[in-house]
């Protein structure tokens, strides 16, 4: 019920919240370049050094040449201003290894990462949520207990090791599925790799969900809708699930932020062509302009989600608009 | 139940550092040393309780070994965290102003990158290798900590008795960690407790990708990438290191439950 018009407040512009958040982002944003810039920069040596590189004979005069057009023979502060600069349109630098656009290369790679991300959430969403409910409805049961034993071991279990286990009873046993890679970007190959990054985010999720709902039925809301008589059904799909979800979703935006971060093990479990087997790669060669690229791809991607999971609350709740 | 993650999570605990302090006289071979490459890939049985692998080595062995490493790397990896979170936090909620505004800005930076990609980052220059991996993920995991700490000292700081000490003159260091620190120290515990289950399953990430412990140290994670070359003629080297890893880290996380519940009745997670 909306308050008496004495007491309602005016509603602050849309468009300002939208802006704080925003800003909010950017400015994580920006502190992160800095970091990614300069912790690849201050500790002595590491950038020189590195493009000699793992048994990358290169001679002097090379190396040489290669300092004045990274600017390694600049100050820092300047050298921040050209990286800057460059980052701004769209040069993220070149992979030593891959002697390559950073850029492009992360580019390829996006498409395999974002497929195996919007999988495993969608599998943690889809199984995860109705576990959770499941578990609130049947408070204090056996079937209660049960959702949380599993939710704290899909929290607890290693998701390469559970994936290796998997791996062996679907891909080897069964032949059900295929075993490692990409193939032909069908999607046989997804299931297994999507199952493994998705388990920790559906345990999370399922804890989140009961939790969230435990909560809102103790709500006075509910108590309200109830005395009036409105249906069971009414009362779960208009007053509480719309409220939970609030809860449910913060939970979801904020594991398929970090699910680019979570990939790197899962990706070379079963060596997909992502992001996260990209890093890992790069880390081992010391192809520093390719992981921070990487890294920087990642920090983007979280930042990104979880404005949009921002933005989504203020679709949904409306008191956010009223703060 | 909550009963029950206790006594699990303290068991599980006790038996880890119990192994670990007796692995020279608990493990039947020599994890390393005994190698015999006319035993390799044997199934479990016989001798070799859990099978032997690529290298003829006794998975019991190294499994036993390779507690030691977890226990390490999650107790050191988890002190260095909590020393980190815990300072900045504390210092953060009662001094307030530009250093809280500072230490919250770098907080939401150290959510925003995974520990795992932050710990790798710091891995391109540090190299694989113990030392590296708990400087790497000893420096990046303390934003939960932080907020903590920084929360609790919030509601603390305008206490009688933070004041009355005020008042006697002690001086800042000794209100914040002599004072303070003691009486917020509950929900701490608890996020240091599951932070070393996180810290051993983040060293064993590492070490499976080839960017942790180097071989041949056994320890679990690499256990299981050799494992993973060999899964299709020898399975069981797959199954008992993350057996022992997911033990382990379930115990410990349930454990920080128990805790939680017993500390802070108001706080449980049924709520």
């Amino acid at each position: 019920m909306p308050p008496p018009p004495s007491l309602r407040k005016e509603p602050v512009a849309v468009s300002s919240v939208l802006g704080r958040r925003l800003l909010q982002s950017l400015v994580t944003l920006l502190v992160s370049v800095l970091l990614v810039f300069f912790m690849f920069s201050v500790i002595p040596g590491s950038f020189a050094d590195a493009i000699g590189g793992e048994k990358r004979a290169v001679s002097a005069e090379v190396k040489e040449k290669l300092r004045t057009e990274l600017h390694l023979d600049e100050p820092l502060p300047e050298r921040f201003v050209h990286y800057l600069s460059d980052l701004s349109q769209g040069d993220l630098g070149k992979s030593f290894a891959m002697r390559r656009p950073v850029l492009d290369i992360l580019l390829e790679r996006l498409v395999a990462s974002m497929r195996l991300a919007v999988a495993a959430i969608g599998f943690a969403v889809v199984v995860g949520v109705p576990m959770g409910f499941l578990a609130a409805a049947r408070k204090g049961t056996w079937v209660d207990a049960a959702v949380m034993m599993l939710a704290i071991s899909g929290l607890s279990i290693p998701g390469f090791w559970f994936g290796l286990l998997a791996m062996y009873l679907f891909a080897l046993e069964l032949r059900w599925l295929p075993t490692i890679g990409y193939g032909h970007g069908d999607l046989s190959h997804l299931v297994l790799p999507a199952m493994t990054l998705g388990i920790a985010p559906l345990a999370l999720i399922a804890r989140t969900t009961r939790a969230a709902v435990l909560q809102v039925l103790g709500e006075d809301y509910i108590r309200t809708a109830r005395s009036k008589g409105a249906s069971e059904r009414r009362v779960v799909l208009r007053h509480m699930a719309r409220n939970a979800f609030v809860l449910i979703l913060t939970t979801i935006g904020l594991q398929f932020g970090s699910m680019l971060g979570g990939s790197v093990i899962v990706e070379n479990l079963f060596s997909w062509p992502g992001i996260g087997a990209l890093l890992t790669q790069a880390v081992a060669q010391r192809d520093i302009p390719l992981v921070q690229g990487c890294v920087l791809l990642i920090i983007v991607f979280f930042l990104v989600i979880n404005t949009l999971v921002d933005l989504a609350y203020i679709a949904i709740d409306p008191r956010i608009r009223y703060s | 139940m909550q009963r029950f993650n206790l006594n699990f999570g303290l068991l599980v605990v006790a038996a880890l550092v119990f192994v670990a302090a007796f692995a020279p006289f608990l493990a039947p071979y020599s994890p390393v040393d005994f190698a015999d490459l006319r035993n390799s890939n044997l199934p479990p049985g016989g001798p070799f309780l859990m099978g032997t692998d690529e290298q003829g080595r006794d998975i019991f062995s190294r499994i036993i070994y390779g507690a030691r490493i977890s226990l390490l790397v999650g107790v050191v990896v988890q002190m260095m965290n909590t020393f980190v979170g815990v300072t900045l936090g504390l210092t953060a909620g009662y001094f307030g102003g530009w250093w809280d505004e500072f230490v919250q800005g770098l907080t939401n930076l150290m959510l925003a990158i995974p520990t795992i990609v932050f710990a790798l980052a710091l891995m391109t220059f540090l190299g694989p290798g113990l030392v590296s991996l708990l400087l790497a993920l000893g420096l990046t995991d303390w934003a939960y900590s932080c907020r903590i700490s920084r929360a609790q000292v919030l509601s603390q700081k305008e206490q009688n008795y933070v004041q009355a000490a005020r008042t006697i003159g002690f001086g800042r260091g000794h209100v914040i960690f002599r004072e303070i620190l003691p009486n917020v120290a509950g929900p701490l515990v608890v996020v240091a407790t599951m932070g070393v289950g996180s810290a051993i399953l983040a060293e064993a990430s590492l070490s499976f990708i080839g960017l942790g412990v180097v071989p041949p140290t056994p320890s679990w994670g690499g256990m299981l990438a050799r494992a993973r070359e060999q899964l299709m003629v020898a399975p069981w080297i797959a199954v008992f290191p993350g057996l022992a890893l997911f033990i382990t880290v379930l115990g410990f996380n349930m454990l920080g439950d128990g805790l939680r519940d017993l500390l802070d009745p108001q706080g449980r997670a049924d709520r």
